[in-house]
């Protein structure tokens, strides 16, 4: 790690980097995209859905809302294969267009861009930026610094409750956040997320992409020669030079060395060095040069972006081998996934021990445990269904009557009462099945285990 | 691929080594932990631990989730921080 000599700082190093605002196509694109995204963030959790929030990851309750579909833990799987698919996605993406992701859709690149926009709004730009963290503080500095700073904390803040949000009612949770009677996680997270939001999108920015970001490293093993990317055309700018007026050239290329696109990189790159991994294809240098073309009255393009075979020549082919196999792993996975939530249990039974006691006596030397059965019936048709409770000798379900009728996608909680006698197994926590089933018949629909506790004799 | 700092000898960028690996360290075992933390609540109820093992306490579901959380990125940290220990080479 460290020599024992020499002591190496923590938080000295990185220069800043003050990226110039750019105009052109790719930051329209990209303008668009934080609105889009960002706006989709802050709005999903208001949505509603047939009187609840449509988009709620209910954890202490354990279910997840998205719109008309409901996910219980035991379904938890489904989550996992929609990350596996989100992943393929990415690859597939990855492997045709390079990293559109890292440009326009990544949380921390909209939210840069964001915390920058804001940053502008208070310090001006780029010129004034410079000049003004190397001015010594005066009035105007702290006004200025302040402002941005509060502009940072109190967005970074609503994001932090935004997140949250998701997964608690975020109506409910705005109350009570505002009369400060929010309970002490709800607090936390959103402190937390805020914070990571603030520090990362303010403070950290290109260094996350530089040194903390997987897809970066791995990005190599998804590339390949007809992958797009941000290239610069050595054949056409080089070698580089400054020139009075576009005709005056003599022997120069296109590149007339403003250096307008390593001042308007975000991770402080030269593109015309070749791919370097820390690029993140924002495709600011390519704004930022097409201006300077279009001023030159050269063409469009000597930043580009282009396959490396299209660089060297060659022709560039979208279909290939792995772009197929990524192509088609997606589709079958994305199908299955459909199918598989479209033939999901049409109905869904949870069973929750009630925490408050442990176990009753209660008449005829019999032993009773209190439970919350939820039941929802996922279908458009009513359902009548009986509960039973197996897994023990003489055991008994009670309390939720002898037929239960759910309406169409009814969610119904019922307090219910399993006994046994008192000896029916030896002392402790017990496995037993609680059935749904259709009424008067041995047909079970659905099981759900739960602990029973006995006594010890 | 890129050999890494570790084999060329030089830095990523301008952080300091000590900063690159809190930083890697740190970010690496939260993300396994979020992964982790998804794998183990899906499965796992924390009222149903809390249940069998302290069932005098009143604890609720989020206290659960977050003691699961921190206590996997705990983990996932010291891992990291001993392979990263156990790869080190002595200087020269």
């Amino acid at each position: 790690m460290t020599s024992p000599t020499t002591i190496e700082p923590m938080y000295a190093s990185a220069p800043k980097i003050y990226p110039r605002e750019v105009s052109g196509r790719f930051a329209r694109l990209r303008v668009a995209a934080v609105w889009l995204l960002l706006g989709l963030f802050y709005a999903v959790p208001w949505l509603r859905w047939e009187g609840r929030q449509a988009v709620l990851f209910d954890l202490p309750a354990r279910q997840f809302h998205i719109f008309g579909l409901t996910f219980w833990p035991q379904e938890f799987l489904f989550m996992a294969w929609l990350l596996v698919l989100a992943a393929l996605a990415l690859f597939f993406v990855t492997a045709v267009a390079g990293r559109l992701w890292c440009g326009y859709a990544c949380p921390q690149t909209v939210w840069t861009e964001a915390f920058i926009w804001m940053e502008r709004l208070a310090e001006g730009p780029r010129q004034r930026r410079i000049k003004l963290d190397r001015a010594p503080w005066n009035a105007e500095k702290v006004l200025r610094k302040s402002a941005k700073h509060l502009m940072w904390v109190l967005f970074a803040l609503f994001t932090g409750y935004t997140f949250v949000g998701y997964f608690t009612p975020v109506d409910v949770l705005a109350g009570r956040l505002l009369t400060f009677g929010a309970g002490p996680w709800e607090t936390f997270w959103v402190g937390f997320y805020a914070f990571a939001t603030w520090g990362n999108a303010g403070f950290l920015r290109e260094q996350v992409c530089l040194y903390m970001c997987p897809y970066a490293r791995f990005q190599s093993a998804m590339f390949d020669r007809d992958t797009l990317i941000i290239s610069y055309d050595l054949e056409r700018g080089e070698p580089r030079g400054k020139r009075a007026r576009a005709a005056s050239r003599t022997g120069l290329g296109d590149c007339v060395d403003c250096t307008l696109c390593v001042q308007a990189c975000p991770t402080g790159i030269d593109i015309r060095e070749g791919l370097q991994y820390e690029c993140i294809a924002c495709a600011a240098c390519i704004d930022a040069c097409d201006s300077v073309m279009d001023r030159m009255g050269y063409d469009r393009g000597l930043i580009r972006y282009a396959t490396q075979r299209s660089m060297d020549g060659g022709e560039s082919r979208v279909l290939r081998p792995r772009t197929v196999i990524y192509g088609v792993l997606l589709l079958l996975l994305a199908a299955a996934f459909v199918a598989a939530i479209a033939l999901r249990s049409p109905l869904e039974l949870e069973v929750l021990r009630d925490r408050n006691m442990l176990y009753q006596e209660i008449a005829g030397g019999r032993i009773e445990n209190s439970y919350t059965v939820r039941l929802v019936n996922k279908r458009q048709q009513p359902v009548e269904i009986e509960l039973r409770a197996t897994g023990l000798p003489g055991i008994e379900l009670s309390g939720a009557g002898p037929v239960i009728e759910l309406g169409p996608g009814e969610l119904r909680a019922l307090g219910v009462r399993i006994s046994a006698p008192a000896g029916a197994a030896p002392g402790g926590g017990h496995e037993v099945t609680v059935e749904a089933a259709v009424p008067g018949e041995s047909q079970v629909i659905l099981g759900r285990r739960t602990r029973f506790f006995l006594p010890a004799n | 691929m890129d050999p890494g700092p570790e084999e060329t000898g030089s830095e990523i960028g301008p952080w300091s080594r000590r900063r690159q690996v809190v930083a890697a360290i740190l970010w690496s075992s939260f993300l396994a932990a979020c992964a982790g933390s998804v794998l183990l609540f899906g499965l796992l109820d924390p009222l149903d631990v809390f249940a069998i093992s302290t069932p005098a306490l009143p604890v609720s579901r989020m206290t659960g989730y977050a003691i699961g959380f921190f206590f996997l990125w705990l983990v996932a940290a010291l891992a990291a921080w001993l392979a990263r220990t156990l790869l080190a080479r002595p200087r020269p």
